[in-house]
């Protein structure tokens, strides 16, 4: 499950052009996904916590696409932020690739590995970014 | 009184018209595409997502785009927009103190655990009209010769929390589901969880004149800034398909944390205490302004005397919306026509009424 | 394994709940549903129309006992809830042979909202003409009916309920495709 979890929120997180680069040789090898649902955009609720740790509030709305499909013995689910149905869609068929043992582990190093890697990239992008406006403080000493 | 009032049609079609040109502008110019609002009025966008209680930045450039940008349209546009759709589920709470920060600062410590990172902020602009940006071409070149920000950041507000000077903020017993304004109404006294969303909601312009009222003298408020943070946090659901929680992408937040004096009551020592503001994108200063108004909304339950309206829940909360303020403002453009003659022949009649005891008070004298 | 739904979920549920509209608008007289999902195991396909239609994460629904698939795919569609017994449902769906709760013991909203009162879905056998005359706003002067397979009680329990008018709950008739509207506001005579 960890795991799983793991390549949803890699799914997820990744532009959906690269994702569907990536999952096109699979998608025209492997059988067409017959959908539980087409991809289907609505709102979740988004909490906060009062003082970022206390009781929970209802902050404000967003937008999420989600879809499922079987491919085989195996169902996948898409959720995302945003309205994008491809996106969704996507990550519902990749979700049910990665289930199967056939393609398991080909898809980890083929498809989610180097998504994570771009994301991993990203994020210490920005993260080197905010640390160059990091302030050095100098102390002057004044008087005797 | 209203009435109904038929007739018109055609003048309204022709309204429209002349709205969409007058949205279009000059049309020998380029039309405004969406990704452009949603990048280059990214401010503009977060204000209108946040008080359209709608994190969607897409919807939120058509909206401002519709709307010519006039943001508390937008804002209608897009909270009516939100009703056509259904909820499919709550977020867990998000957990402000795994943002992937992009800036951070304090104004209470100097030296706070992983710096002051000040992030992108107009604060240390000289506010001079920049003409280069008349032009276009320009490409900022941002420094990347540092070692990635800790992640996570730690928070300020801890360092004081573990010697007990400010108020823990805890999950409360049972971790209750909170009240939800967009299906249940505002009941008074209001409960922090209904303030806070409320105020999520609020006008800019309405918060920051109430805030700025509270630092003026109308509350019991000597605010220090304890943490401003803004960046990037994963929203999380746990779809009952999957029995899990799974991450379904990240937002941008501003999060601040006010800290307040409080002398002290019967059963609490003095200590500081909290003011909380949370918003969308970089909205910062709104960010600001609901955390100094949720602070004053707290007299009543730190025992506070309740002099100023900014401590009033009632007059806060209930004229914070800007969708209801705007539909009650300018539903006066509505017919009101058979008001009006009821109005003017009463005055007529009271005038009449006037003139004639004036008439008998000039023949007695 | 879940099971599919709709096949247009927007549109079907739409027509449905039109359907819906005009079975309690005109109480007792038959209609056909428009759009059917494919059966789940243990239910009527127009049961399962009427649950895509009616039920959301915002309402609680109680269920009889149900094959794991068919509540799975349930939840899976919906995002229903279910209430813990009969008293706290919105819904109440009845599968054939489920012994009828006390209509007395249901949700029948207040005073000042009637709405939020229970609403009934009861699978039965099939329709006939001779059990009971209603009258009622919907019903031109009357309307006979009967349902084979209603717990012996049912009609009786009833008239009950028309007496608590404004408060008191519904009901859907549902033989397979085919249902029938019982508002609380109709009345019941038996014979």
């Amino acid at each position: 499950m960890q795991t799983r979890q793991r390549w949803l929120s890699v799914l997820a997180n990744s532009p959906p052009n690269a994702l569907q680069t990536l999952l096109a040789p699979w998608r025209q090898r492997t059988e067409a996904p017959v959908w539980l649902r087409r991809a289907e955009t609505g709102l979740v609720m988004l909490q906060g916590r009062a003082g970022g740790t206390g009781a929970r509030f209802n902050l404000a709305e967003i937008s999420v696409t989600r879809a499922s499909c079987r491919i085989g013995e195996q169902t996948g689910h898409g959720w995302v932020r945003g309205s994008n149905a491809e996106h969704a869609e996507l990550i519902a068929v990749a979700d049910a690739l990665l289930q199967d043992p056939r393609h398991q582990a080909e898809l980890l190093t083929q498809l989610v590995a180097p998504l994570q890697g771009a994301l991993d990239e990203r994020r210490a992008r920005d993260a080197r970014q905010a640390a160059a406006s990091k302030v050095e403080f100098f102390t002057m000493v004044r008087g005797e | 009184m209203y009435v109904a009032v038929k007739g018109g049609e055609q003048a309204i079609a022709r309204s429209w018209d002349l709205l969409a040109a007058s949205r279009r502008g000059d049309p020998r110019l380029l039309e405004l595409e969406l990704a452009q609002i949603r990048e280059q009025m990214r401010l503009a966008v977060a204000r209108v997502m946040l008080e359209g209680s709608l994190y969607d930045e897409n919807l939120a450039a058509l909206a401002l785009k519709q709307a010519a940008g006039d943001a508390v349209e937008a804002i209608f546009l897009l909270r009516a927009f939100r009703t056509t759709l259904p909820r499919l589920a709550t977020s867990l709470p998000l957990d402000t103190g795994a943002m992937r920060v992009r800036r951070r600062i304090s104004g209470t410590f100097k030296d706070v655990p992983g710096g002051q990172i000040l992030g992108p902020t107009a604060d240390y602009t000289q506010r001079l009209l920049d003409f280069s940006l008349a032009q276009s071409g320009a490409e900022a070149d941002c420094a990347e010769d540092h070692d990635p920000l800790p992640h996570p950041l730690p928070n300020v507000l801890d360092t004081l929390a573990r010697e007990g000077l400010i108020e823990a903020e805890t999950i409360p017993v049972g971790d209750p589901e909170p009240p939800d304004l967009t299906r249940s109404p505002l009941m008074f006294p209001a409960s922090r969880p209904a303030r806070l969303q409320n105020l999520a909601r609020a006008d800019e312009g309405w918060l920051l004149g109430l805030a700025y009222a509270t630092q003026r003298g109308y509350a019991e408020s000597h605010p220090f800034a304890g943490e401003i943070r803004m960046g990037e946090v994963g929203v999380s659901v746990c779809p009952p398909e999957l029995g899990f929680e799974i991450d379904i992408g990240a937002i941008t937040l501003t999060e601040c944390q006010m800290i307040n004096q409080f002398a002290g009551s019967k059963t609490a020592p003095p200590q500081f205490t909290r003011g909380y503001g949370l918003s969308f994108g970089e909205a910062e200063r709104k960010a600001m302004a609901m955390a100094l108004v949720d602070r004053s909304l707290r007299a009543e339950e730190l025992g506070e005397d309740q002099l100023a309206p900014t401590q009033q829940q009632e007059f806060v909360l209930y004229h914070s919306d800007n969708v209801e303020a705007s539909g009650f403002v300018q539903h006066l453009k509505l017919p009101h026509y058979v008001d009006f003659q009821a109005e003017l022949a009463l005055i007529r009649t009271l005038r009449q009424q006037a003139a004639d005891l004036s008439q008998q008070e000039t023949r007695h004298d | 394994m879940l099971h599919p739904a709709f096949k247009h979920p927007v549109d079907d549920a739409q027509q449905t709940f039109r359907s819906l509209l005009d079975a309690l608008a005109q109480p007792l007289r038959l209609s056909a549903l428009p759009c059917l999902p494919p059966a789940l195991p243990g239910l009527s396909r127009g049961s399962a129309a009427l649950l895509y239609t009616l039920i959301d994460r915002d309402v609680s629904l109680w269920l009889p006992s149900l094959p794991d698939d068919t509540l799975a795919s349930l939840r899976f569609h919906t995002g229903m809830n279910l209430a813990a017994n009969p008293a706290e449902a919105d819904f109440l769906l009845l599968t054939a042979g489920t012994p009828l709760p006390p209509l007395s013991t249901l949700k029948a909203g207040s005073d000042a909202y009637p709405d939020r009162s229970a609403t009934l879905l009861i699978e039965i056998e099939a329709f006939n003409q001779d059990q009971v005359i209603g009258s009622g706003p919907g019903i031109p002067h009357t309307r006979r009916f009967g349902a084979d397979g209603l717990p012996g009680d049912f009609w009786h329990q009833w008239q009950a309920n028309h007496a608590r008018f404004p408060l008191g709950v519904d009901a859907i008739l549902i033989a397979d495709d085919r249902i029938a509207g019982l508002p609380r506001t109709t009345r019941i005579q038996e014979g």
